[in-house]
């Protein structure tokens, strides 16, 4: 397992095999929109507790892993000024078979989005062009 | 007993900074440490039911028991991915 909050832009890492019984790897990328909340923006400021946000990181990465049947998981979280089209956020998830992999990924990512103490400042678009 | 409230995003913008040192006397809990923060910073009542609380880098309940040295965070509700 692998998590890490960085304020640099996110390289997704290559995959090599770490089991012979690991048969699906599913990455995920979540990528800053143009727009939010119907504003077009430049990109999204990503504040952190980075203690905090890195230890809840690692306590859920370890639930999934001892809870889901999945053999890996990594997540790098990007802090600080993200620019749209960029990504924000990777999860890479292995598992034996891909419904542990894509299962482990969709509530990996729903309880990141509840414990994990990184707060977004969208940047409108309108307000650096004044 | 002296314990450290620490503040992000909106607590942070309701505090006015993001970190404050407060003598709690005889409080026991989080709840109790709380009650003397509102006294000095009412402002952050808004967000007491749209916020949870950790005691270092774990959550903690209202109920929590705390030490002197204690660093107590207002986590308003949080947005990653």
């Amino acid at each position: 397992m692998s998590i890490r909050i960085t304020d640099q832009p996110i390289v997704v890492p290559i995959y090599s095999s770490q089991e012979a019984i690991d048969g699906a790897v599913v990455d995920f990328l979540g990528v800053v929109r143009g727009t939010e909340i119907g504003e077009a923006i430049t990109g999204i400021e990503y504040e952190t507790f980075f203690e905090m946000a890195q230890h809840q990181l690692e306590l859920l990465g370890k639930k999934y892993i001892t809870q889901f049947g999945i053999s890996g998981l990594d997540c790098i979280h990007r802090v600080g000024f993200v620019p749209i089209g960029e990504a924000s956020l990777f999860v890479r998830v292995v598992a034996p078979h891909r419904k542990e992999a894509f299962d482990a990924m969709t509530g990996f990512i729903e309880e990141l989005k509840q414990v994990v103490p990184i707060w977004k400042h969208p940047r409108i678009e309108s307000a650096n062009s004044l | 007993m002296t314990v450290t409230f620490r503040f992000f995003s909106v607590s942070r913008d309701l505090a006015g900074c993001s970190t404050f040192q407060l003598d709690i006397g005889q409080a026991k809990t989080v709840e109790d440490a709380l009650a003397k923060l509102y006294e000095e910073k009412p402002d952050l009542q808004k967000l007491e039911m749209a916020s949870m609380f950790a005691v270092g880098l774990d959550y903690a309940t209202k109920a929590q028991p705390i030490k002197d040295g204690d660093e107590i965070s207002i986590i308003p509700p949080v947005q990653g991915g």
